[in-house]
């Protein structure tokens, strides 16, 4: 018996490529309902998140794109027991599904994110080798407090969206203790001027920014 | 030309793939990823991103008899 793990919703018309694997390897199947195809893999149990679990989930959501098409992504972990529960979701959300499908068509995902250097860094820190977590709750302790730091990051927000102005089409920002992570979805052929609006920013020289992407848009698909 | 600051880096890449991966998407069986070891999601991908880095940078001060690749650098990361 086995499960069904998800990736994405596509429009019907693009079915699975035949020999792509997923996670683990297994290979991507695709289920058809009303107007759109379910891409997953039937596995024996739900994945625990590791790195090349991750990156094989966003290796089988991004290849829509590479076919200039606009998946809807799933967030990792999504499991269906059995494939009949699949076939019943499926027809539960075709229609949402291909409403969503048809906002998102024709765009993708740029991501910005930016990191203040604090006094410490990952390289300053004279302590012995800590946990991951230990290391982070003392960097985050820190910058507690840190009123000045937080406006800056809100003032970085607000620059960043004058700068791309509309081309992007919806934002989602997320702020952290010294990062600030921005997602815009952007029509496809606007990438390289948005990547040229975002260079032209004024930044501080201690704000580490990167443009990333484009990505399948998982910050837009909820 | 590059605003100074802006540039492309291969760990604030991977906190954003695994940021998004884990943290955002569309939910369909209602069983998310809410934080790993306590740590939130949006540093988990920071944080995996300095361990990969880190890890690099040892590796690349010491000799490697064996060859050890991006399988070597994905086990440091995790």
């Amino acid at each position: 018996m086995s499960g069904r793990y998800l990736y994405c919703v596509v429009p019907d018309s693009l079915p699975a490529p035949a020999g792509s694997s997923g996670i683990d390897g297994e290979a991507v199947l695709d289920l058809a309902a009303p107007g759109v195809r379910v891409w997953y893999s039937a596995l024996r149990e739900r994945p625990s998140a590791t790195l090349e679990r991750v990156r094989a989930h966003n290796h089988v959501v991004a290849i829509p794109l590479a076919h200039a098409v606009t998946p809807i992504p799933l967030r990792f972990g999504q499991w269906l027991g059995t494939h009949a529960d699949l076939v019943a979701r499926a027809r539960e959300h075709a229609a949402s599904w291909q409403a969503r499908l048809a906002e998102l068509a024709g765009a993708c995902e740029l991501g910005v994110r930016a990191r203040w250097r604090g006094p410490q860094t990952a390289r300053d820190v004279q302590q012995p080798p800590l946990s991951g977590r230990a290391y982070l709750e003392q960097i985050a302790s820190q910058h507690a407090g840190s009123a000045a730091l937080r406006a800056e990051a809100d003032r970085l927000a607000a620059e960043l969206r004058t700068a791309v102005g509309g081309l992007a089409l919806r934002e989602h920002v997320e702020q952290g203790v010294g990062v600030l992570a921005v997602a815009h979805l952007v029509r496809t052929e606007h990438v390289s001027a948005y990547r040229a609006a975002v260079e032209r920013l004024r930044v501080r020289p201690d704000v580490e920014i990167a443009v990333t992407g484009p990505w399948p848009p998982y910050s837009f698909a909820g | 030309m590059s605003a100074p600051g802006l540039r492309r880096t291969d760990d604030l890449s991977l906190a954003e793939l695994v940021n998004r991966v884990l943290d955002r998407g569309a939910l369909i069986s209602g069983e998310v990823t809410i934080s790993v070891a306590g740590v939130d999601l949006i540093y988990l991908g920071l944080q995996l991103a300095i361990s990969s880095v880190e890890g690099l940078e040892r590796r690349a001060a010491r000799p490697d008899p064996g060859g050890g690749g991006a399988a070597a650098a994905e086990q440091d990361s995790e």
